[in-house]
């Protein structure tokens, strides 16, 4: 059965959440929903005809952010300085956050490296299964599940050690 | 027989307290890891503190998600209802045009029919005009061989062969002639030399010398007898 134009609309949210906490910058997860919607519409009469297209959204989106992410390291990060502004702030966790688990679970997230904190909040998150966690990464089941069970000890010790860090994204 | 259930033992798999937490287990996985679960506080601190993270991560995203979505993400319905209104129109003269070469192909094949039943058709007659036009065009021009003036006939063999039957008898009848005008003057003594050579002289045969003067004339000259000297 072809998807609707509504069912598009209704996986933005989602697909914004997620893109938050993997890019950590707004405007940077934003640009890339963006992305992702636009090739979507280019693409939209054979999407339509998928069977589940939220499980392809998401598959689009990892795409575009490893493609982001290469062309990042080939060519260096650019931080603007509303940016710059917002890294300030992580100086003062309180102000941003004032659930100190919530801070602490998202400067574990930051510590994480791409892979395994994609893996967590496709699962923990988005709810997708294993094997749909596979599919949108392109990786075995096995490799999502080691990648699954490092990210959430290493998210468990960061909470428990109560180390706030600046968050520092780690190479791929 | 024990069950899968009981053989779940003391340690229990990493993978199975990951699909417990996720739910991702069927309902009597579930049941059997609940309750070793219950037999090990240790890893099921784990187990809370797992679910404690998914159940975070929600609220963080929550926290983290803006209020109004963007322009450029909200216009994307609109974006999509113009790309698909832009497509309709194209769709209706795609399917009219299907239509209106089925409906030409359908009177084409009527009329063709229809003039071929009907011989006083106007298509047949101007058909035939046509060609009528086309043959007096095309009439062959006449050339100029035809406008001269037509070559004598070649004479038949029965023409040739009395055509030379009559020259032989006119031959011989001059030949008769010439003889008979010679013996008259060798009988006059006029050529006394000739009396006897000119019945040895045989007649020329006509087919032979049809034209050539008979030498009876050269030869009726008197031969001059030798001088004395």
């Amino acid at each position: 059965m072809p998807h609707h134009k509504g069912d598009l609309e209704k996986e933005i949210d989602g697909l914004r959440r997620y893109a938050r906490l993997l890019m950590r910058n707004s405007t940077e997860a934003d640009d890339l929903v963006q992305d992702c919607l636009v090739r979507a519409l280019e693409k939209w009469p054979a999407i339509a005809q998928v069977t589940n297209l939220r499980r392809y959204l998401f598959s689009m989106l990892h795409n575009l952010f490893i493609d982001g992410t290469r062309k990042s390291q080939r060519r260096g990060t650019v931080v603007p300085i509303e940016n710059a502004v917002n890294v300030a702030s992580l100086i003062q966790p309180e102000a941003q956050t004032p659930n100190l688990e919530l801070r602490d679970l998202q400067n574990g997230l930051a510590n994480l490296s791409d892979a395994q904190r994609e893996v967590v909040l496709l699962i923990g998150l988005s709810g997708f299964t294993y094997d749909e966690a596979a599919e949108i990464t392109g990786n075995p089941v096995g490799t999502v599940m080691s990648r699954l069970s490092r990210a959430r000890h290493a998210l468990r010790e960061h909470v428990n050690g109560a180390v706030i860090e600046a968050p520092e994204r780690r190479a791929r | 027989m024990k069950r899968w259930a009981d053989n779940v033992t003391a340690i229990l798999p990493e993978r199975l307290l990951h699909a417990y937490v996720d739910v991702l287990l069927p309902a009597a996985k579930r049941r059997a890891v609940h309750r070793a679960l219950m037999r090990q506080p240790e890893l099921r601190e784990t187990v809370e503190v797992w679910r404690k993270q998914n159940a975070d991560l929600r609220r963080l995203a929550l926290m983290e998600t803006p209020g109004p979505m963007p322009v450029a993400m909200a216009g994307v319905t609109h974006r999509l209802e113009t790309r698909l209104c832009r497509f309709a129109p194209l769709e209706g003269l795609r399917i009219a045009a299907v239509i209106a070469l089925l409906l030409s192909g359908v009177a084409g094949t009527a009329l063709l029919a229809q003039a071929q039943l009907d011989k006083d058709n106007t298509l047949i007659s101007f058909g035939q005009t046509a060609a009528g036009g086309n043959q007096a065009i095309t009439k062959p021009i006449p050339t100029k061989p035809q406008l001269a003036e037509p070559v004598a006939q070649k004479p038949k063999v029965e023409n040739v062969v009395a055509t030379v039957e009559s020259a032989a008898e006119d031959q011989e009848k001059q030949t008769d002639v010439t003889s008979n005008k010679g013996g008259a003057l060798a009988e006059q003594g006029e050529l006394p030399e000739m009396r006897e050579a000119a019945p040895e002289t045989p007649a020329p045969a006509a087919s032979e010398q049809p034209h050539s003067a008979p030498p009876v004339v050269e030869d009726s000259k008197p031969a001059e007898p030798p001088r004395e000297i």
